[in-house]
């Protein structure tokens, strides 16, 4: 059906909501990447084969990844009248197990990781009950969702429905909300709604953290024939998997945005730039414009009024170098991907010269709860100057591989908590932030607090991924490992970048090979920063950070290889 | 008009230029390796590093792609300008030891030896690009560009194969500072099989670009004048008669006005090409009349002139 205006979004809802809460079992699959790697696929089908053999009136629903990529594949239950309950990991051989636990209203203890009494829905800031008052044993004894140790300290903005619905479904998207925060923004003034993201305080969670709103005031105050809107997912850091969750959980979220944003700055063609290391992202966001085009979310006379917009799903060959606005500009345009010189800027001359602005796929993703709930909501999260949440990636030697979403201004080291803590067994000798583009922090770092303001101070930045690093790897060796990324995604203009990636690979390659001398270490040093100056991009300007940052806080482990020990 | 200051100098210039004309204009060194003042500027060799202190925030920007501003203030040999100058040589020596142009520029910005932990490469090519945007910018044939990226990247004929775009005019050659590419005249090319030979008799060989081109031989002297495919392109272009390039410049002949045959009647002004030929009047009576500044021998204004007036 076409939603014409507000109270068709209004039915929607509420049929969707109410064909929900009606249902007598839901059972949730998490088919993210993350969930199929582990045999998700193969979960929903023995699901399905024994709901059918047991005849249980119930729902099989794909839904996207929870963040407890440690304990896939997940299976949600929810049984009216009873809390949500989460098991994982479940293997196809515990379907049968589960459904007859589900027909006789128990559970399958070994496999229960958490339950949840109540949900909160961040746009409607309504409450979803799952069971009133006490549950009864045995579910009393299993730990609530908000006292659970890995969600107790995060807060879900940007993947608030990742995990939850159904991302093949606009219905479900808009009975959780979805498209109000557009609704909201079409009834207010275009200034009304830049200044809403002004007063959040909201920062680009590309890593380097421009003011949102002030990219969106100085595209819509430029001068152009055409204003474009452009998703940046072209997240090629080796690390994290931050955007392909969010497009794969809940890909109208970020078409919800960019027709903010775009109705905001006066643009009525938007981009969405995914790389085409993400097929099941590419395959949702392309199934999720079709929908929203089809319910005439896209195109002319949205919501019935005048703002029109029309989006195209452009697939990205997987350079990293396109993450940096310009080169995915210069990508979209059909050529080689590299970065170009500001100003001019894009917000003033972007795409084919027009105003255009950029934005991070989990930028976009917190918009339309800063819309519905209001700027000053979103900037009372997190700290000053720093306001909201961030997503990140947890790798390395840390205990659970894990994708969290935390307020601002929380530390390194409850962070690494949250994902169970060093792995067993370990010690904790670095902590890596932004992939290797963040350079290294040493163990002690763990008290910073996750602020743009203190990690840049530190030299680092504010990325997505933090891996944590055990006292077993050598940092020159990890250096290394760094160097050769960039070796593979320097995009080859900037002779400092081109030339000088290539032979500081070489050299921390001697050095590793036990062949290197002390005067390698200061060609490094003298290195560096003309290589930062010298270079036009962000890429460029961080590949000596690698070795810098590792020379300053582990110059043993570099004389180990030369001293020969 | 906008005010700005390189090097402590206060100077006034026209919005819109760069501080690489700007420098350029008030006889302030720079040096660079991608830049060309007939092309559009690229960025790419980094030689160009100035630094610049714009509303007390310092950035080091490339001088031939960055637009000046009022109150602008440029050093274009700060120390970490020099260490950026550096660097850039000490890795393009690096990679291209054996270019004199490359040696000499390394000799003025203070490299006389790459540190010996740098590997030498063997390229001769330094990815300036500067072939490239002649092609497409001057020539607008387009027949080379960028291929690959990255470490791997160099400049080529699409699909390595023999460009159907090249028209031999030598521009990138012209162009190139480490003269890597080379165009090769050749009087008699033959093709040599087992069975016996093929004559392709005059070619330019663009070996970098794996394109060999006919050469057009002058209807004169028989000498070589440029490959044919140059001239139809330039003669389409400008939209030239069939016989334009018939003839090269020393047998180019200008066209003899006999005044006594010349009846004045304009045909063979109306019919050249160049505007090389106008009516005047001698001693009271109208005549044709040649400019040969304008004139290119092309010899439409003989075949034209209803009374043989002119040879």
């Amino acid at each position: 059906m076409k939603i014409k205006n507000e109270s068709d979004l209004k039915k929607i809802s509420d049929k969707t909501k109410d064909a929900l809460v009606s249902s007598e079992v839901r059972i949730h699959v998490g088919t993210a990447t993350c969930g199929l790697a582990k045999g998700a696929h193969l979960v929903k089908e023995a699901l399905e084969t024994e709901v059918k053999n047991q005849k249980l009136k119930a729902q099989v629903v794909e839904v996207g990844c929870n963040g407890m990529c440690h304990h896939e594949p997940i299976v949600d239950v929810i049984q009216k009248g009873k809390p949500k309950i989460t098991y994982g990991p479940l293997t196809p051989d515990q379907a049968a197990p589960l459904v007859k636990a589900i027909k006789k209203g128990t559970i399958l203890p070994e496999q229960v990781i958490f339950r949840t009494d109540e949900e909160e829905n961040l746009v409607t800031g309504e409450s979803l009950n799952y069971s009133p008052g006490e549950p009864a044993e045995p579910v009393k004894k299993i730990t609530e969702y908000r006292k659970h140790p890995f969600y107790q300290k995060q807060q879900k903005i940007a993947l608030r429905n990742a995990g939850r619905i159904d991302p093949s479904s606009i219905e479900e998207y808009i009975s959780f909300g979805g498209y109000r925060g557009l609704a909201q923004a079409l009834n207010m003034p275009p200034e009304k709604v830049i200044q809403e993201v002004i007063t959040s305080g909201l920062r680009g969670r590309g890593g380097a953290g421009f003011p949102t709103g002030a990219k969106w005031k100085a595209c819509q105050e430029a001068q152009g024939t055409t204003k474009y809107v452009v998703a940046n997912g072209s997240e090629g850091d080796p690390d994290i998997g931050m955007h392909r969750s969010m497009m794969e959980g809940d890909p109208h979220s970020v078409l919800e945005a960019m027709m903010i944003a775009a109705y905001a700055v006066g643009a009525s063609k938007g981009y969405i730039y995914i790389s085409n290391n993400y097929p099941l992202a590419l395959d949702k966001i392309r199934e999720a414009v079709r929908q929203a085009r089809d319910h005439g979310l896209l195109g002319e006379k949205i919501l019935g009024t005048n703002f029109s917009f029309e989006v195209t799903v452009d697939q990205g060959g997987g350079a990293y170098v396109c993450g940096e606005e310009t080169a995915l500009i210069t990508s979209l345009e059909g050529s080689y991907g590299e970065p170009r010189p500001r100003p001019p800027f894009p917000a003033q001359k972007g795409l084919w010269d027009q105003p255009t602005v950029v934005n991070n796929i989990e930028t976009l993703a917190n918009i339309p709860a800063i819309i519905a709930r209001g700027g000053s909501w979103f900037s009372s999260i997190g700290t000053k100057g720093n306001t909201g949440t961030k997503v990140l990636s947890l790798n390395g030697s840390i205990q659970n591989s894990c994708l969290v979403e935390v307020p601002l201004g929380i530390s390194l080291k409850e962070i690494i908590e949250i994902g169970g803590g060093v792995s067993t067994g370990k010690k904790l000798k670095a902590i890596t932030i932004g992939g290797p583009s963040g350079g290294v922090l040493p163990a002690k770092s763990a008290k910073l607090s996750l602020t743009y303001d203190e990690l840049n101070k530190e030299g680092s930045l504010l990325g997505s991924g933090i891996t944590v690093i055990d006292d077993e790897v050598n940092m020159a060796d990890l250096a290394q490992y760094f160097l050769t990324f960039f070796k593979e995604e320097t995009c080859g203009k900037c002779t400092t970048c081109r030339e000088g990636v290539k032979k500081m690979s070489e050299i921390v390659g001697e050095i590793c090979q036990g062949r290197g001398a002390m005067e390698d270490l200061t060609l490094l040093e003298r290195m560096s920063q003309p290589m930062i100056d010298g270079s036009l991009c962000a890429l460029g300007k961080t590949v000596p950070i690698a070795v810098t940052s590792t020379m300053k806080h582990f110059k043993n482990d570099y004389s180990a290889y030369i001293k020969g020990t | 008009m906008i005010t700005l200051t390189i090097n402590g100098k206060k100077i006034k210039a026209q919005a819109g230029r760069t501080i690489l004309e700007v420098a350029r204009d008030n006889d302030i060194h720079i040096p660079t390796l991608c830049y060309s003042d007939a092309l559009k500027p690229a960025g790419n060799c980094r030689l160009c590093t100035v630094e610049v202190i714009c509303e007390s925030r310092t950035t080091l920007e490339t001088s031939c792609n960055y637009l000046i501003q009022e109150g602008m203030q440029v050093e274009t040999a700060s120390e970490r300008v020099q260490a950026v100058r550096k660097l850039v040589m000490e890795l393009l020596l690096a990679r291209c030891p054996n270019p004199k142009k490359l040696r000499e520029v390394g000799f003025e910005v203070g490299v006389d030896a790459v540190p010996p932990q740098f590997s030498l490469e063997n390229e001769y090519c330094i990815l300036c690009g500067l072939c490239v945007r002649s092609c497409s910018e001057i020539v607008q044939a387009d027949a080379i560009d960028f291929e690959g990226s990255g470490i791997n990247k160099k400049v080529a004929v699409p699909f390595n194969e023999t460009s159907p775009d090249c028209i031999g005019c030598g521009s990138c050659v012209f162009t190139c500072p480490t003269q890597v590419i080379k165009m090769q005249d050749m009087d008699d090319a033959k093709i040599i099989y087992v069975e016996g030979e093929e004559d392709l008799g005059p070619q330019r060989m663009m070996r970098n670009w794996k394109t060999e081109l006919n050469l057009k031989m002058c209807k004169g002297c028989g000498n070589p004048l440029a490959p044919e495919k140059q001239l139809t392109s330039l003669r389409d272009k400008m939209i030239l008669p069939m016989e334009f390039f018939d003839y090269c410049q020393t047998c180019r002949a200008y066209p003899e006005i006999d005044e006594e045959k010349c009846l004045g009647c304009g045909g063979c002004s109306d019919n050249c090409p160049c505007c090389a030929l106008e009516l005047k009047e001698v001693e009271k009576e109208i005549k044709a009349n040649c400019y040969t500044g304008n004139c290119t021998g092309c010899r439409i204004c003989i075949d034209i002139c209803p009374n043989g007036a002119i040879s």
